[in-house]
């Protein structure tokens, strides 16, 4: 049979473009995905070890940040007899292999990693978004080369690489998170660009072009916001292995010497290792808090912003 | 509506267009094969009217559509909008005609960005042309939403919040917004409920009336076609095999492969003719005639030399060696 | 009466608890499946029609699940609460199912033969040479050409028809009594379509195959089906034979989808305006209180905005869930 011949009793019902009824729009909006950033948050909410990373870090800045208000010691001045123990003398971590408050230097140190530890992140992610959305956005010649370009740093050893700019340019704070931001900016690159080739063949990237967009635009308000879930978990995990970083500097005797950090606090005491074990087990405990809190935040973003972990 | 009257300068000139670009390669050094996408496709649309063109994957349907637009590079051939060699601007003049010519996608869930609302999709043509001011944008949108059957407060929503007919209508609202002349559907309702398409295909037959706007309509869907649009364009392989108006293609559909495609629609009964084996890519293209190699009624001139496309009746093209000049084609599947 | 059904299925549920209450994919559904016969169940996206096919392969995913005390009988045996390891046996043996996407069905890293032989031995016992020879039987059943040498070659190598060939291939080897096909030619272009509609009908001719055809296309159930069930949200709301069904819908969400169909473009008259459903289904979440159409139909009436209609026996094998139904099916 055909239907041709199968009739129906149904007539055309009113103009086309006839509004919905209302509340037929609000399937989704009633359910968990309404708004993607509240989404979010509630599903790294609801991630204990995401939110004790939190706490961690939060405690770690707020100490650094009003810390040396309320514990105003200098972290370079003798105060007591050389390793003193914790609790002894009025020092609550004790005092290093020259009798400095090592409270104080926790405190004060704290200040240094931190920052280097954020300003070189955030180059890591400048340098490595730029670079990776510049290649996947233009493919072709622009990135082959910016690949190749990306290939050269990858194959350097970072931490030499670091050491050898730290050297050339004498170690200041500056210096250094540059350093840092100049050698680890290699994997974001490969992973914008991956975001961005995925991204850049979807209809509504040709859908801006359609109405006129400029690549400027295509690229940085619509192809980068997309791309972000995956870059943000990045830029979270370049803070720690930065913090790392500058530890390692510090340690090798490479760190700014008129700033304390942690990683110089180990450094300097390393000597004393076996005699005392608190001037370097506290900041290196402290390290470890750091880049686990850090660690944690940026797994359970990673769960949170991945979209196939959400619904339910 | 009036088949006879006489247009005037068309408002879409396409001559002679071919879009080629080269394949991935198979292996390191091996030469880099070329896919001829559109191959050398010609047409006019007059004003207020809708051509459909229609054709199965690796027609180069999808192809053609983008280069009208401009969103694929153009190997040869040209593009004239109102008396506007469109193929030839650059930067941005090519820009500024965007305004004229817009696109409805297929897809409505990835044509639309995931992280802006609603009424910023509708909005963004705008701004990007500076087309009015500010309060006035804000108005537009909302007379845009209303005209394409949404409520204005829905501007605050994410597309995922609507459904799948919803987003089409939020991309049409897009493709209106600038007011444009030409508006390039592709396959704008296949990937929607049955249902929910004969709301699509009511709403953009209420547009066209309205705002006065000309379609080229890119479908497989021949009763889709035969309901839009009132000429027709079969397309193979990236040419064009037949070329009619709409009566007079569903009348006496004359390329074989026409009638094949009317035949293979279920439930229809329109004939029973069956091609062999699937469409074949457009990378190592036959001498002869396209078709030929699915084509019940190839003889060896079908296989040795390409036909052209000729016109055999009044405003009827076609390119088949097998159809002779009185317009009698090897089948007789009329409807 | 003689002997059980090959398939019959009674008061089947699909769904799932959320905190926002119950969600049910598939309400209440029976349904009776005889040997050799097709029947086609319709509906729209989100009708349950692809879920009631995961249903009888015992495939529902996580978190659905079958609840209610259904029942899903193969020639008399219960396959509700039916051990895994005997589900096994029947899938691919007694009932296989051809998707709608070839492509994500078909494993990239094995050659089609393999993967047909596969079947065969995991059910049949067959050693790795026969199973080889009945697989290239099998593509020279489904119309491959030169099956001797496209039994070698890998998915990525076929066209999408070819594909969906392969896959018919695989699912018939066994020489199951149900194959259930859901939405086998949408992913395909349209004259390819119709040599898959054509196969199908073929081989159950040869075969012997009850098939169960899950689609929304009107025109497919015009030409394949002998019965068919209209499901929308969930419910079934009209069942009979094809022919009955589309001549005289008695219901009117069944009067709307041929009225929509674009094959009625094709045969029409020229309408300028066309008739049309207006809104969408109604979200799970948020069933209306009466008939689940209602909200939609044209002639709804405040006593089908209140209260739900049952299915209503029309004639032998012909019922339908609407209040006005007799009215509608004369």
């Amino acid at each position: 049979m055909t239907l041709l011949d199968a009739g129906s009793g149904w007539q055309a019902t009113g103009p086309a473009g006839m509004p919905e009824p209302p509340g037929s729009d609000e399937i989704a909006a009633g359910s968990a995905a309404a708004r993607p950033l509240r989404e979010a948050w509630r599903m790294f909410a609801g991630n204990p070890l995401a939110l004790v990373g939190l706490a961690i870090l939060a405690g770690i800045v707020v100490m650094t940040i009003i810390g040396p208000y309320l514990y105003p010691v200098d972290p370079f001045d003798i105060v007591g007899a050389p390793l003193t123990p914790p609790g002894e003398g009025g020092l609550l971590f004790g005092s290093d292999y020259l009798g400095r408050d090592m409270l104080a230097g926790i405190i004060h140190g704290g200040r240094a990693s931190l920052t280097v530890g954020g300003f070189a992140a955030i180059i890591t992610m400048a340098i490595g978004i730029s670079i990776g959305a510049l290649a996947g956005f233009y493919g072709g010649w622009a990135d082959r080369v910016l690949m190749r370009v990306t290939e050269f740093f990858q194959v350097l050893p970072p931490l030499l690489l670091a050491m050898v700019l730290v050297t050339l340019f004498s170690p200041t704070l500056t210096t250094i998170t540059l350093s840092i931001g100049v050698v680890s900016w290699t994997n974001v690159a490969r992973l914008t660009r991956a975001e961005f080739l995925k991204i850049r063949s979807l209809d509504y990237v040709l859908a801006g072009r359609a109405v006129g967009a400029r690549d400027r635009r295509l690229i940085w308000r619509v192809i980068l916001p997309n791309a972000l879930p995956p870059l943000v978990v990045a830029a979270a995990l370049s803070v720690g292995v930065a913090i790392l970083f500058e530890s390692g500097l510090s340690f090798l005797g490479l760190g700014d010497p008129n700033v304390m950090s942690w990683g110089m606090m180990i450094g300097q005491n390393k000597q004393v290792m076996l005699d005392a074990w608190w001037p370097t087990t506290i900041p290196g405990a402290a390290i470890f808090a750091a880049v686990l809190s850090i660690s944690l935040i940026g797994d359970g973003l990673n769960d949170a912003l991945n979209p196939r972990l959400r619904r339910r | 509506m009036t088949a006879d009257e006489k247009p005037a300068a068309p408002l879409l000139k396409v001559d002679d267009l071919k879009v080629h670009f080269a394949a991935a390669r198979r292996r390191p050094f091996a030469a880099a094969a070329t896919v001829h996408a559109v191959d050398g496709i010609s047409f006019e649309v007059a004003r207020g009217r809708t051509l459909g063109i229609v054709g199965e994957s690796g027609s180069g349907k999808t192809t053609a559509a983008l280069a009208i637009l401009r969103l694929v590079p153009i190997t040869a051939g040209t593009i004239d909008l109102d008396g506007v060699r469109i193929s030839a601007l650059g930067g941005e003049a090519l820009r500024q005609m965007r305004r004229r010519v817009q696109f409805v996608f297929q897809d409505p869930f990835s044509s639309l960005n995931p992280r802006q609302r609603a009424g910023a999709i509708v909005r963004e043509p705008l701004d990007l042309m500076g087309i009015g001011s500010p309060a006035e944008r804000e108005r537009e949108v909302a007379a845009l939403f209303r005209a394409v059957g949404l409520r204005p407060e829905q501007q605050a929503l994410f597309p995922h919040q609507f459904s799948g007919g919803q987003r089409q209508r939020i991309g049409i609202a897009r493709a209106i917004a600038s007011r444009p002349d030409l508006v390039v559907c592709d396959e704008p309702v296949s990937a929607l409920d049955v249902a929910i398409q004969a709301q699509i295909l009511n709403l953009l037959t209420r547009l066209q009336q309205t705002l006065g706007l000309t379609y080229v309509f890119i479908s497989h869907d021949l009763g889709v076609v035969r309901h839009m649009c009132d000429e027709i364009a079969v397309l193979y392989l990236g040419r064009i095999v037949e070329r009619a108006a709409r009566a007079s293609f569903f009348r006496r559909p004359l390329h074989p492969y026409s009638a094949a495609l009317l035949s293979a629609i279920p439930g229809a009964g329109l004939g029973r003719m069956r091609l062999e084996g699937d469409p074949p890519s457009p990378i190592n293209l036959p001498p002869g005639c396209r078709f030929a190699g699915r084509c019940p009624f190839a003889i060896d001139a079908c296989r040795q030399s390409d036909p052209p496309l000729r016109a055999v009746a009044d405003g009827h093209l076609v390119a088949c060696h097998r159809v002779d000049d009185e317009g009698t084609p090897p089948h007789h599947a009329g409807v | 009466m003689s002997a059980a059904p090959l398939l019959q299925i009674e008061h089947l549920n699909v769904g799932f608890d959320t905190a926002m209450g119950a969600i049910m994919v598939v309400r209440d559904l029976d349904l009776v499946l005889e040997e050799g016969e097709t029947l086609c169940i319709v509906g729209e996206s989100g009708s349950g029609k692809s879920m009631t096919a995961l249903a009888i392969m015992g495939l529902v995913p996580e978190p659905l699940r079958v609840v209610g005390g259904g029942s899903i009988k193969l020639s008399g045996e219960e396959l509700v609460g039916a051990s895994h390891r005997r589900l096994r046996q029947i899938r691919g043996k007694r009932i296989s199912m051809v998707f709608q996407e070839p492509m994500s069905s078909l494993n990239p890293v094995f050659s089609v033969g393999e993967q047909i032989a596969e079947t065969l031995r995991l059910h049949e016992g067959l050693g790795r040479r026969d199973a080889r020879a009945a697989a290239i039987e099998m593509l020279q059943a489904v119309g491959i050409p030169a099956p001797e040498r496209r039994v070698d070659d890998y998915p990525h190598q076929m066209s999408g028809g070819m594909r969906q060939r392969v896959m018919i291939a695989m699912a018939l080897a066994c020489r199951p009594a149900i194959l259930i096909a859901d939405e086998p030619t949408t992913a395909l272009d349209v004259t390819v379509q119709a040599q898959i509609m054509d196969l199908l009908k073929d081989v159950q001719r040869r075969f012997g195959t009850a098939i169960l055809l899950i689609t929304h296309d009107i025109g497919i159930v015009a030409e394949a089906a002998d019965r068919v069930i209209v499901l929308y949200a969930g419910r079934r709301v009209e069942e009979g034979s094809a022919e009955e069904v589309l001549r005289r819908p008695a219901h009117p969400y069944t009067a709307a989808l041929v009225a929509c169909a674009p094959q009625q473009l094709l045969l029409g008259g020229e309408r300028r305006i066309l008739p049309e459903i207006p809104g969408i289904v109604p979200s799970l979440l948020r069933m209306p209180p009466g008939c689940a159409f209602a909200p939609r139909c044209a002639r709804a009436t405040a006593e089908c905005h209140a209260k739900a209609p049952p299915l209503l026996e029309l004639s032998a094998g012909r019922a339908s869930a609407c209040w006005l139904a007799t009215e509608l099916g004369r």
